[in-house]
């Protein structure tokens, strides 16, 4: 019965101060809570499709919204490196020594045969400085109630037009996005289905990106460790790194 | 002196514990059967395959170490060391010596700005996942220059035969004459990557100047230029030796999200000073003025891809064409699959009654 009575609360209460935030506060507080000032995370990408299950192991160091530096460290790819910066994303190859400029069409091969392009590894401007956003309402999303956030791009180059963000309205931490084409086509579903606290942050921890499209097949990531806010070499996110 | 020894031991420790790193080790098996016809219009099969195992220094944040040792098998088997380097990192910069590669220049096939390696793949092998992949026995520093900027001065030690010099220790080593050295400069102009050096090759005596561009309008392109002037061009009777690359490349999505994607690229190389003209006495080293390199690649989905790639020599009027199938089955696996035809006559570079006309090769590659 008290249970009842505390829904029943929230669900007066909620909706009245949910919309008390604008859409832009709350993209704000989620850039807040997902950008870093540094970081450092180890994790496992995990590509399933109909032949089975594919592991990729990687490292990721981290700066602000623009400077990325991923390293794969699983056998097939080891060395494999991606270098990302406010205006450009770099490959290295460490077989050739090789380093590729990702540009044009380039960027929408596969990252190492995932449902993730190099073009989705390129947001790195804001949100709010590529998208208009609008707020849509609330929705419950794997029991969680949610913001629903509309965005319509403002910049060409991004690679989705459109995007609806689901963001918990208490950890101000999307659980689930969805991203369409011009036409409104849903091509992309990334679903977190688990949080963790990190270093007093809330920090997504496992997340599942499906390529609709293809069908049939998703990307795991799962974070085993992460470190925020942590000293870090400014070199780290050069080309010295990329190609060492 | 016991002080210098300890002294020196305590160096030594501190040098070396943190170089004792752990080792990771990889090991990439490609295995294929080949079915080739040959100029006697007999059919040869052949089970062939190359192994590369790697071992890898981890860790270490400021020194790297690399060893890996090819193989080619047939009934027997054939060793090469394929790297074997040690590179560090200082304040300011790195420096990396021993036998590793080095990529100067822009282009997959055909590069004129490598002028290490040469214009052209010294293995042409369009079965090849790299077609890239010689080493050298090298010295070079990395100075870093800005986030997007280096210099890189390199020295070449000529080519030095072990087993030649084991059975005759009277034989002569290589001369320092022979050993090759220049630098390179690469920076970002206005967007696009460029990069200029010079390689004066010992060996052959000559001054190896080159310039390379990257950049995208409409499509990805690269440029590269690169001459062979010789430094004593009346003894030698060498020529100043021009080369032009460029390339193309575009990449088109088939489906919205890009799952399904058909790529082109076409790569080609001019030597104006080479022959304009085809040669009749079927010489299969004919230097021709112009080459070109054609691929498409259609990938269904992230697993699967079917390419077509081919070699042309217009001059002639010849090709050598690889349709090929990759299929990434299970986590280190693909399935290899390739069938191969050389269209031309037996004069020209490429031709149906040559040996390897025609062939079909099927097979399958680990890496483990």
């Amino acid at each position: 019965m008290k249970r009842l009575v505390i829904t029943a609360l929230m669900l007066i209460v909620i909706p009245s101060s949910v919309f008390a935030v604008s859409a832009e506060e709350i993209i704000r507080k989620l850039e807040e809570n997902t950008v870093f000032e540094t970081s450092r995370v180890d994790g496992d990408m995990i590509i399933r499709d109909r032949f089975g299950t594919k592991k990729s192991s990687f490292i990721s160091y981290s700066r602000g919204t623009d400077d990325m530096l991923v390293e794969f460290t699983s056998v097939e790819e080891e060395g494999m490196k991606i270098l990302r910066t406010k205006d450009e994303l770099y490959l290295f190859f460490p077989e050739a020594e090789e380093t590729i400029r990702m540009q044009g069409a380039a960027l929408k091969e596969s990252v190492i045969g995932s449902d993730m392009s190099y073009e989705d590894m390129t947001g790195g401007k804001g949100l709010l400085a590529s998208y208009n956003v609008t707020l849509e309402g609330t929705e419950e999303v794997g029991g969680y109630p949610c913001y629903r956030v509309g965005m319509k791009a403002v910049r060409r180059d991004v690679p989705y037009y459109s995007q609806t963000m689901w963001i918990d309205t208490t950890l101000f931490i999307y659980r689930r996005v969805h991203k369409f084409s011009r036409s409104g086509k849903l091509l992309k579903n990334i679903t977190i289905s688990e949080i963790r606290e990190v270093s007093g942050r809330q920090v997504p921890v496992r997340m599942v990106l499906e390529d609709t499209v293809k069908g049939n097949s998703s990307t795991e990531f799962i974070v085993r460790g992460m470190k925020i806010d942590i000293p870090l070499d400014p070199g780290i996110f050069s080309l010295e790194e990329l190609s060492w | 002196m016991v002080k210098r020894a300890a002294l020196l031991i305590v160096m030594l420790c501190c040098v070396c514990v943190p170089a004792l790193a752990e080792i990771s080790s990889s090991v990439k098996l490609t295995l294929l059967n080949t079915l080739a016809t040959m100029d006697d219009e007999t059919v040869s099969l052949t089970g062939f395959g190359t192994g590369r195992l790697t071992f890898k220094s981890s860790e270490s944040r400021n020194v790297k170490g690399q060893l890996s040792i090819d193989t080619r098998i047939g009934d027997t088997a054939t060793l090469d060391l394929s790297r074997a380097f040690v590179k560090a990192r200082f304040p300011g910069f790195r420096i990396t010596i021993g036998k590793d590669t080095v990529a100067w220049g822009e282009g997959v096939f055909y590069n004129a700005g490598d002028v290490i390696f040469g214009a052209v793949p010294q293995t042409a092998d369009l079965t090849a996942e790299i077609f890239r992949d010689d080493a050298v026995w090298l010295t070079s520093v990395y100075i870093p220059l800005g986030a997007y900027s280096f210099v890189e001065p390199i020295l070449l030690a000529p080519g030095l035969n072990i087993s030649t010099l084991a059975l005759n220790p009277d034989a002569s080593p290589p001369s320092l004459g022979d050993a090759a050295c220049g630098g390179r400069f690469v920076t970002k102009v206005a967007g696009i990557k460029t990069e200029g050096g010079y390689l004066y090759r010992g060996e052959e005596r000559t001054h190896n100047p080159y310039i390379s561009l990257q950049g995208h309008l409409l499509f990805d392109l690269h440029l590269s230029c690169s001459v062979s002037v010789p430094h004593y061009p009346e003894s030698s009777g060498g020529r100043v030796d021009p080369a032009v690359s460029f390339g193309l490349f575009h990449l088109e999505n088939l489906s919205h999200a890009g799952s399904e994607r058909i790529s082109f690229r076409i790569e080609g190389l001019f030597r104006p000073l080479e022959d304009w003209a085809a040669h009749d006495g079927g010489n299969t080293d004919a230097v021709y003025a112009v080459m070109l390199y054609p691929e498409i690649a259609w990938a269904p989905d992230g697993s699967l891809t079917l390419l077509c790639r081919s070699v042309v020599s217009p001059v002639d009027c010849s090709a050598l064409v690889v349709a090929g199938v990759n299929w990434n089955v299970y986590e280190g696996l693909k399935l290899l699959g390739y069938v191969s035809v050389q269209m031309g006559e037996k004069k020209d570079l490429y031709g149906t009654g040559k040996d390897g006309g025609l062939g079909l090769a099927a097979g399958v590659q680990y890496i483990f």
